[in-house]
Parts: C-alpha cells; structure tokens; sequence
C-alpha cells in the first residue's frame, strides 16, 4: 500500500457516505409517495491485494468501500397478501354497490313501496264487495291494480338498468385492466434493459420501475384476483386463475362476453371464457349473474302470484249484469303485467260476484263475495293460481285465461316479502363481510407498509451515521494529506 | 436491514386513518337513526325485522279495512233499523184506525172512508220505506240492485179499486232472498241486512196486500173483517217487524264490537311495528354521545401521536 492509496480509501469513504446520505434523501423525499419501497444502499470492504514479490506482507487493511448496489426493501409473502385481501375486498364493493342499487329499488318497509299498494289494492277489492254495483268503487280497484302493476314494471325494469350499468361498469373496468397489463408488460421490457445495462450504469432507475410495476399489480388485484412470480432476469409474470396475464415482456387482453347472462371474460390468447373468483370484476359479475337475475324472476314470482290469484278468483264471478268475470290482469311477468284493457275501459264488468242474477231479472248482482274473497287473499299463505292455457308465456292474451289450469302458489305479498328480505338479507350479510374485510386489507396493507416503507426515524438516524463518517473520512484525507505534507517539507528540506 | 420489527409513519397513519373511519361509519349511522327515529331504514338494517314489518303492516291493512266495512255494515244497519222503526209506527197507526174502525157504526161513511185513505196512503209510505237506500243501494232488496217492489207504487195493478188490481204482481218481490254480507274479522262475514221478503212479504201475502184489505174493509165498513182476520193478520206483521228490528239490533252490536276488536288490532299492530322499526330514543341517544366522544377522543390522539419525529430533535 502506498501512501497515496490511502486517498482513494479515504475518497472512496467519502463516496459510500454520499451516497448513503443521497438514499436517505431520496426514502426522506418519498416517505409518502404511495407504493414506494424504502431504499438502502448496500456497502462493501473492498480487500487488500496481495502484491507477488511484495515484501514484509503480512496483513493489509483493504482497499476502502464498495458501493454494491442499491435495493429495495420487500416482502413477497405480505405483497402476496395485500394482492388476495385487496381482491377479496374488491369483490365485495362491488356487490355491496349492486345490492345496494337493488335495495334502493325497494323503498320497504316505511316508503310507499310494493306491499303498501298491494295493502290498498286488497283493500280497494273489500270496498268493492261493500258496494260492487259502484262505480267509483269498480273504478278505484282498476286504479289500484293499475298502480301495482306499473310498480311492478318500474321494479324490474329498474332492475334491469342496475344490470346494464354494472355491464357498462365491468366493460371500463376490462379496458383499465387491459391497459394496466400493457403498462406492466411494458415496465418489465423497460427492466430488462436497464438490467442489461446494470454493470456500467448502475439499477437506480430500475428500483422505481419495479415501484411502479408493483403499483400496477396492486391496483390489477382489487379489479381481478392476481399472483406474480419473479423471473430470473427481473421481470415478472402475473396470473389471474391459473391464466398468465403477463409474462416477461408479452401479455393478454380480457374482454366481455357480447351477450348474457350469465356474462363472462374472454382471454384474447385462446378464447376460453372466464370467471375470475375475486376482485371486483367478480363482485360486478355476480351482480349481473346471479343476484339480479335471481330478483328479476322472484320478481316474475310475485307477479303471477297476483295474476294467477285474482284471474282465478275472477273465473269464479260474475259481473254485475251476470255476465262470467275476465281476467282482471294480463301479463307474462312482472315486465308486462296490466290490468285487463277491458275492465280498464269498463270497470262495471268486474266479476265481483259469486252467483248470476236469477233469469228473466233485470236486477244488477250486488252480492260481492268474489270481490270479498279477493279482498281476503291478503290474509293467506298461499292462494289458488291460475296459469294461463300454454303457460306463463301466453299470459298477455285474455283468450289464454279462459281454459286457465289451476296451481297451488304463495300468495302474491308473501312472495313480494321474501323477495324484500332476501334483499335485505344479502345486503347484510355483504356489508358486515365488507367491513370485516376492510379492517383486514387494512391491517395487511399496514404491515406491508410498515415491512417496505420509509421510517424516517430511521431515516435520520442513518443520515447522522453517514455524516460521522463523511467526517471522519474528510478528517482522515487531511490527515494523510498533512502527514503528505511533513514528509514533502522533509524531503525537500 | 436489520431484523426487528419495523413500523414505519406512513403505516402508523394508515391505521388511525382506518380507526377514524370506523368511528365516523359508526357516528354517522347513530345520526341517521337519531334523525330519521327509525332502526329500520332499509331492509339491510333489519332482514328478519323487515320481513315481520312487512306482515304486519299488511295485517294492520286488513284490519283498517274491517273496521271500515264494519263502519259501512253499521251505517247500513241504521239506515234499515231506522226505516224499520218508521214501519213500525206507521203500522201502529194502521192499528189505531183498524180498531176505530172495528167501532165505528155504519153511519160513520164519512170517517170511515178517510180512515180508509189515511191506510191507503199508509201502504204509499210503506212502499216508500221498503224502497229506503243507503249508498244508492236498496237495503231491503238482498243482493239485487233493484227495487224491491218496482210494481208497487204504479197505479192500476197496485189500486185496490181498479178494475186490474193484481197484489200478486204488484207486491212481488224483485230483490233476492240472499242477505247482504261484510267481511268483519278474518274468516268472519255477518248478515247485514233482512230482505224484504222476511219484512214486507210478497204479493198476496205482503203487508201492502193486507193493508189494501184493510183500506177496502174500513171503506166498506166491514167491521167483522177489521176486527178479525184484518187485526189479526197486521199484528202478526207488526211481529214480523218488531222481530226484524230485533235482529237487525243484535247484528248490530256484534259489527260494533268487531269494529272495536279491529281498531284495537291495528293499534296493537302498530305499537309491535313501531318496536320494531324505531329507534329507542334514549338508547340512540346515549350511543350518538358515545361515538361522538370516542370519534373526538381518536382525532386527539392522532394529532398528538403523528407530530414527534426524530426531526424535531436533531440540531
């Protein structure tokens, strides 16, 4: 070791401590910069040479310090978790969205909602056995079952548009999901390069292309359930089910099955549909495909409850001139249910009454029962149905109702309430997995954070530490240079 | 890096922020419940609560409605009860003149005839009490929305002096022999009315028959007929009416009693809905100052645990 060597020691000193003192900056800088992973630089001894013919060595001090590298602070078993806490959350937002959509259609049990019109509908019928021959009361059961009818329609058809959103929703949320794997793909071609070129110039801007990767996989695991595996040269690959979404440099789109439900995504490499089992894709899916689907036909249900109850009621009476009583409803379902065009025009045909006038009277029936037990149907369980000649389908033709077959069914409010408290029961029991889950991902999150984040206590502490020994490296140089110095003078003297 | 376990700021922070959003969820659910004074908002809040709600507001429906038929019923029962009554004094009167009658000596042609058209306009009136409605419909005509002797008050057949008297015609009955119902109470329907068969008779055999009879006897002075067959025969009607009035009077008090029953049923229904979709105000109340305390309590501590940092003591 030569006198002089002992600058480049005490210089590369002074170069290992900047640069320490430079990480600190940067982590202090960034120590809220979302998804940004603490930084620390990595030091090394470099070992004395051992010079052949050298004599009188025994051991020699080294050649100072080596800045190895800079890494990244990481933990692939909590980053694994984040992506399955955040997916798992993601699935139940978007239900508790859709559910939510749905229960709003629902403005039970205060609001003016479907079981209070059907409260005043019976109630409008039991009027009308008081008085069957009036035609304000004729008049206020055809209103009534109108107001129910058109309810009903609203209902489904409101159904249906919180399907269409969540279609339109699950759409954006494909083509986000499409970019953000393009973007992760092409962060990993811009990882492999800056990789390539590591040894000359070193991978500073490599760490925070792998930070922003990471983002992107994070935010794709609340849209669709994803795992990553690190590649040998740096990059990596990310599944969703046992699919690769991306490997290396290369990557494949999802889209949306055209038509539905059930909906499905669509892999662009072999177009084989999937399901994704969490995230919000599969959260907004379920919506689509099975839980507003489910209320449409319970929907459905309640309607041909109604109708087949009253039509049946109705096959029995008689109207007031002792002509057979319609069809009071027509309809398939809850689309389309209406109140025969015919009674709508002549309330008087309602065929309130159990039995005809005797013949050759000129007398009006006014005696009501059918319309008191219509009234009454509020009060069962289940109620004689019928079901139009060629089934539910052929329910819009009055001409259907006449051969009508007869069934046994729940009675139209019983069906409406349970459809209302699996509506609220599913809403339930999402909110509270929801709030579970979010404490969970919190939690997950946090420890991630705490694992990979900037502690900027310990930022300082390093920042004192570096500084020490900036100084006593600087302090070391002078010492050389003054011993320099005596022996120069000396020489020279 | 070392092993111990690292927490670092961000992550500290991140916790109490989802702290102070639970505490807020909470704070703000309480505030909705203070201020709608409702438990039950919406399904979600109470499934099974929802469900029970919503049968009993269906059932509190159906027993509005009782009460309103039986309210219906009773105004029909004292529209005929009422008419009845009037029946009933104009037969007394019938009486008095059948007895004065029954007195008179022949040479009485004068009285006698008035006494006569004072009945004949009796059976005018009758007719007229037979014909009584109530909203627009006939109460002594059953189940049939028609007049219950439509022939009666034409002139001819229904004139005892005419030549084409025909009582058989003229008092036929036109109504039905089917009784008026309300429904009252569940599976409970009561006969509201009496036709006018039961009250009245028809044709031959009905009071105005007989009271054209009488007419005819006190103008002809029969005064064997007045104090026999004729007297005989109007008291058995009178009893036909009194026995009328008394039943009418009994289903009375059986549809006023249901009407109470179904009132009281609706307001017990209602108290059970309001247990279980109010918000106990108290209990509200005392969780709405909880939750703010606790809310107030975590942005404190926030505040006071995130300001320290090695900075501050670094020269």
């Amino acid at each position: 070791m030569s006198d002089f060597s002992a600058l480049d020691v005490g210089l590369s000193g002074l170069e290992a401590q900047q640069i320490g003192m430079d990480t600190v900056g940067q982590n202090v800088a960034n120590a809220n910069t979302p998804g940004y992973d603490a930084e620390e630089v990595d030091l090394g001894a470099i070992g004395s040479v051992q010079y052949a013919g050298y004599e009188g060595a025994q051991s020699l001090p080294g050649d100072g310090v080596a800045i190895e590298g800079i890494s990244r602070l990481t933990n692939s078993y909590l980053t694994a978790q984040s992506y399955i806490q955040q997916a798992a959350q993601g699935a139940l937002g978007a239900q508790q969205a859709g559910l939510q959509a749905v229960q709003q259609e629902f403005p039970e049990p205060a609001g003016n909602g479907i079981s209070s019109q059907l409260t005043q509908f019976w109630q409008a019928w039991s009027s009308l056995a008081n008085n069957p021959s009036d035609s304000s009361a004729q008049s206020t059961v055809v209103q009534d079952g109108a107001t129910v009818a058109s309810s009903l329609n609203q209902t489904v058809t409101a159904l249906a548009s919180v399907s269409g959103q969540t279609v339109q929703q699950i759409s954006t949320t494909v083509a986000s999901v499409n970019q953000q794997v393009a973007q992760v793909a092409s962060l990993n071609q811009q990882i492999l390069q800056g990789n390539a070129g590591a040894s000359a110039a070193g991978n500073g801007d490599v760490d925070s292309l792998e930070d922003q990767r990471d983002q992107l996989v994070s935010q794709l695991s609340n849209e669709l359930g994803v795992s990553v595996s690190d590649n040998q040269d740096g990059t990596v690959n990310v599944y969703s089910g046992t699919e690769p979404m991306v490997s290396g440099v290369n990557y494949q789109t999802l889209s949306l099955s055209s038509s539905g439900p059930p909906y499905s995504l669509v892999w662009s490499n072999d177009g084989t549909s999937y399901q994704p089992s969490s995230g919000s894709l599969s959260g907004m899916l379920d919506v689509v495909n099975s839980y507003v689907p489910g209320y449409q036909q319970q929907l459905d249900q309640v309607a041909q409850s109604l109708m087949g109850s009253v039509n049946y009621l109705m096959s029995q009476g008689y109207d007031q001139a002792g002509n057979p009583g319609q069809p009071f409803f027509l309809g398939t379902g809850a689309n389309d249910i209406a109140v025969n065009p015919a009674l709508v025009a002549n309330p008087a045909d309602i065929g309130a009454n159990a039995a005809p006038v005797a013949a050759g009277s000129t007398a009006s029936n006014e005696d009501g029962t059918i319309a008191a037990e219509v009234g009454e149907l509020a009060n069962s369980q289940t109620a004689t149905l019928a079901v139009p000649t060629g089934g539910w389908p052929a329910g819009g033709s009055a001409a259907a109702w006449a051969g009508a077959t007869q069934t046994t069914g729940p009675e139209a409010d019983q069906a409406y309430n349970q459809l209302v408290t699996g509506i609220g029961q599913a809403t339930a029991s999402v909110n509270s997995q929801l709030s579970d889950q979010q404490t969970v991902t919190a939690n997950v999150n946090s420890a991630l954070q705490s694992a990979t984040g900037v502690n900027t206590d310990q930022e300082l502490t390093n920042m004192v530490m570096y500084q020490n020994a900036y100084d006593a490296s600087a302090k070391f140089i002078s010492t050389v240079d003054s011993v320099l110095q005596s022996l120069i003078s000396m020489v020279n003297g | 890096m070392s092993d111990f376990s690292r927490v670092t700021q961000a992550s500290a922070g991140l916790q109490m922020v989802n702290d102070l959003q639970l505490d807020l969820l909470n704070l703000t659910n309480l505030q909705e419940e203070a201020a709608s004074g409702k438990s039950l908002n919406q399904p979600s809040d109470n499934p099974a609560g929802t469900s029970q709600v919503l049968s009993l507001n269906s059932q509190i429906g159906s027993f509005q409605q009782y009460s309103t038929n039986a309210g219906d019923g009773i105004s029909w029962l004292s529209t005929a009860t009422s008419a009845l009554s009037s029946v009933t004094t104009s037969l007394d009167q019938v009486q008095s003149d059948v007895l004065s009658g029954a007195n008179a000596s022949a040479s009485d042609a004068d009285s006698l005839q008035a006494l006569s058209t004072n009945v004949g306009a009796i059976k005018q009136t009758l007719l007229g009490l037979a014909a009584t409605t109530y909203n627009n419909r006939y109460v002594f005509s059953g189940t049939y929305g028609i007049e219950p002797y439509p022939q009666g008050e034409a002139s001819g057949v229904s004139d005892p002096t005419s030549a084409s008297y025909n009582p058989a015609v003229a008092y036929a009955y036109a109504g039905s022999s089917t009784p008026v119902t309300r429904v009252i109470g569940p599976g409970q329907t009561v006969n509201v009315s009496t036709t006018g068969a039961q009250v009245f008779g028809s044709g031959s055999s009905s009071i105005f028959a007989l009271l054209d009879t009488i007419s005819t006897d006190l103008a002809n002075g029969n005064t064997s007929a007045l104090s026999g067959s004729d007297l005989t025969q109007l008291q058995a009607a009178m009893n036909q009416v009194t026995q009328a009035t008394g039943e009418l009077g009994a289903v009375t008090d059986t549809v006023e009693q249901a009407q109470t029953a179904a009132n009281n049923q609706v307001t017990a229904l209602q108290d059970q809905v309001g247990n279980i979709s109010d918000a106990s105000e108290d209990q509200v109340a005392t969780e709405l100052d909880l939750a703010q305390t606790s809310y107030q309590a975590a942005l404190e501590t926030t505040a006071h645990i995130i300001q320290p940092s090695l900075a501050e003591f670094l020269q």
